[in-house]
């Protein structure tokens, strides 16, 4: 798999004979689509929360820098700090200034798209700091080498055994030297290594589903319980997150909540949903000395003036790319970006450019479902087409491509010359095709013969019919 | 003002006059001050026995255990029975609330309950929930100086004690019990827990006592001061 964009056609096709991958990926498949139907039977008021879920971001899009100066300033009262980056180099390099500040070793991290976005963990380990991924899935990712597959579910493309494989390699010196197979063993190995290291962490570094404009608080929501270890022990809680998401009020982040656990995983409520807000307070029992919020732009606040705005409400609950018949085939790795699946087309190439990513948009089948499952309303389908549309008006295409569609818009525009041609088109191929039906190749389309065959046409098109008066026959 | 800061902020104020909308202070300022509630499920709404039924059955669903008692002097037996039952080892952490304190805890002596700093060896961590929600059967946990988050994360098994009277409807419900407490100011970490820790990490099956307690226990306290 290589990692950049461009190479999604042949990421995709490597991936469709990667027989791990495709059993880790049909477990997923059939597990998230009953959870979240199951969830959602349960909450008659469901769709109306999502309208309500869509309009509070619409809100906070239209007024974001009021949102902003707000939050900041009540993260400041509670006695944190905010943080401002244009880009992933300056997150980056705050990140590790604070660390350099109370001479951290080792920084544990909870789960975050945003820090995979800025690149921050090859960049902490290039200046000597160790981070520690306490998701279990980023966990096992983290000793694969690999990035993610899915935002909620970074090693959705393991199966077990590979698991297995990978702690028994990098466990074994730690003194687990047996080969564990069964699920429980290897979630216990992990807890027991895992536990050590928020302990003795210098700083921990997580994510937030959401800030709070109100109080100035962080939020996270998770199942596992690392995110929380990672900011109670160390003295140094960095939280960093994207601009866009803020909320508000409590009132605008219950709404919210009631949609993302259902719309991820099912769930009616995730496990812990936690709100940090400024360090310990005098006399407090545990708690961080320090909180500081890295807030990301990397391009967003472009976003907001134009076509691809909807975007920004995403609240990454993955359900988009859990009913995504392309996403579930190639896995989340053929995308070659920190996003993947329908969210991840239109995002990445927003945040890296269409050029670099104009292979992402083309790769949907716009069946719809993406729209369909999002609790925020994003018109997913939509904006992939206005992406692909950019990418054709700015040549990135193939010139082939390009040909053919500038021809066949050409005929299309010409009803008569477009029927004509149709109807010959058809006679001849049912003619060649005559006794078989189907045709194992066929010029100009190896695209679809090379792995299936191509249904012959009857003899007729619906024109042909319609004029030979066979209108009124049912 | 730092220079990325002003920075940003000129970009978003370009994207909304290319939109031909401005932000609002007032806009903003209202909204945050009303705090309005949006629309709460009907499943948030119920009173009284219902109320207590529907949490209680989603806690279950939550694979947290429930259970309820007549009056805090009978918290500590109840606490014991449950680890015996359990097969789960001490040492019992308490918390530091005063609610605990009052306690008969020699009762479970055998299980060397004791205040103070959690520790990694420690078997149970006791909390007192600021209050409980039955829309989803949540507990809502505060920190401060005699509420350590800590407790509520590192020990394997995790009991909440929960005042019959904290139980509320909603989450806004739960807002509201904790800007009582705050008097209007957040209190360092608000924990929502649902159920005890798990994971589906691993091919998308789920087990439990990923990081945080394999086991939660509620206890309810049916009268109290």
């Amino acid at each position: 798999m290589q990692r950049h964009p461009a190479a999604f056609n042949a990421n995709a096709a490597e991936a469709l004979l990667d027989a791990d991958l495709q059993a880790a990926l049909g477990a997923a498949e059939a597990g998230f689509g009953v959870k979240r139907r199951k969830a959602i039977q349960g909450l008659p008021e469901f769709e109306a929360l999502c309208d309500q879920a869509a309009a509070i971001k619409d809100h906070v899009l239209d007024h974001l820098d009021v949102y902003l100066q707000r939050f900041e300033a009540q993260v400041f009262a509670a006695g944190g700090m905010v943080h401002w980056c244009e880009d992933a180099q300056q997150a980056r390099e705050v990140i590790l200034k604070i660390c350099r500040s109370v001479n951290a070793k080792t920084v544990t991290k909870g789960k975050s798209m945003v820090a995979e976005e800025v690149g921050l963990n090859p960049f902490l380990e290039a200046h000597n700091i160790r981070p520690i991924e306490t998701d279990l899935g980023e966990y096992i990712i983290q000793l694969a080498e690999e990035p993610p597959s899915h935002i909620i579910g970074p090693a959705l493309h393991k199966t077990k055994d590979q698991v297995s494989d990978l702690f028994h390699a990098h466990h074994a010196p730690l003194g687990f030297t047996e080969r564990q197979s069964s699920g429980e063993a290897l979630v216990g190995e992990a807890r027991a290594i895992l536990r050590q290291k928020y302990l003795v962490a210098d700083v921990g570094v997580t994510g937030a589903n959401f800030l709070i404009a109100e109080t100035g608080s962080t939020v996270i929501v998770t199942n596992e319980g690392n995110g929380d270890m990672t900011q109670i022990f160390p003295r140094v809680h960095i939280v960093i997150a994207s601009i866009e998401k803020i909320v508000p009020t409590l009132e605008d982040a219950a709404t919210l909540l009631r949609v993302l656990a259902r719309s991820a995983t099912g769930q009616e409520m995730s496990v812990y949903t936690t709100f940090s807000t400024g360090p310990k307070r005098r006399g407090d029992a545990d708690g961080p000395e320090q909180f500081h919020v890295v807030l990301l732009d990397n391009g967003r606040s472009a976003m907001l003036g134009g076509a691809q705005r909807d975007m920004l409400r995403c609240i990454r609950c993955g359900a988009c790319m859990n009913n995504c018949p392309v996403y579930m085939a190639a896995g989340g790795h053929a995308y070659g970006a920190t996003y993947m699946g329908p969210m991840g087309a239109v995002l990445t190439p927003n945040l890296e450019g269409v050029k670099r990513a104009q292979a992402l948009p083309f790769a949907s089948t716009f069946c719809g479902k993406c729209e369909t499952v999002c609790p925020v309303r994003i018109p997913l389908p939509k904006l992939m087409r206005e992406l692909r549309s950019a990418a054709h008006m700015a040549r990135l295409t193939p010139a082939r491509e390009r040909l053919w569609l500038a021809l066949w818009s050409w005929v299309a525009q010409r009803p008569e010359l477009y029927h004509r041609l149709g109807g010959a088109g058809m006679r001849i191929l049912a003619m060649l095709a005559r006794g078989k039906g189907r045709f194992g190749w066929l010029p100009l389309a190896g695209g679809w013969t090379g792995t299936r065959d191509f249904p012959a046409p009857q003899g007729e098109n619906f024109m042909a019919q319609w004029a030979r008066g066979e209108k009124d026959t049912p | 003002m730092s220079q990325q800061r002003m920075a940003i902020m000129d970009k978003i104020r370009a994207s909304h006059r290319a939109r031909g909308i401005g932000s609002s202070q007032q806009a903003v300022d209202a909204r945050l001050n009303a705090r309005a509630q949006n629309l709460v499920p009907a499943r948030g709404r119920l009173t009284g026995d219902a109320l207590r039924a529907r949490l209680e059955q989603f806690a279950v669903k939550s694979q947290a255990s429930i259970v309820s008692v007549a009056a805090p002097r009978d918290v500590p037996q109840a606490i014991g029975a449950y680890l015996t039952a359990h097969h789960l080892p001490g040492p019992v952490r308490l918390c530091g609330d005063g609610f605990l304190a009052a306690m008969p805890w020699d009762l479970i002596a055998r299980f060397n309950p004791a205040t103070g700093a959690v520790q990694e060896t420690d078997g149970v961590g006791v909390s007192v929930a600021l209050c409980a929600i039955g829309e989803t059967g949540t507990l809502m946990l505060i920190s401060g100086p005699n509420a350590a988050s800590g407790l509520n994360f590192l020990p394997p098994a995790h009991i909440i004690v929960l005042r019959a009277g904290d139980i509320v409807g909603a989450l806004e419900d739960g807002w509201a019990c904790l800007r009582q407490a705050g008097n209007g100011q957040m209190p360092r970490t608000v924990n929502l827990i649902t159920g005890p820790s798990r994971t589906a990490d691993i091919a998308q099956t789920m087990y439990m006592g990923a990081h945080g307690p394999k086991h939660l226990h509620v206890i309810i306290v049916d009268n109290h001061a």
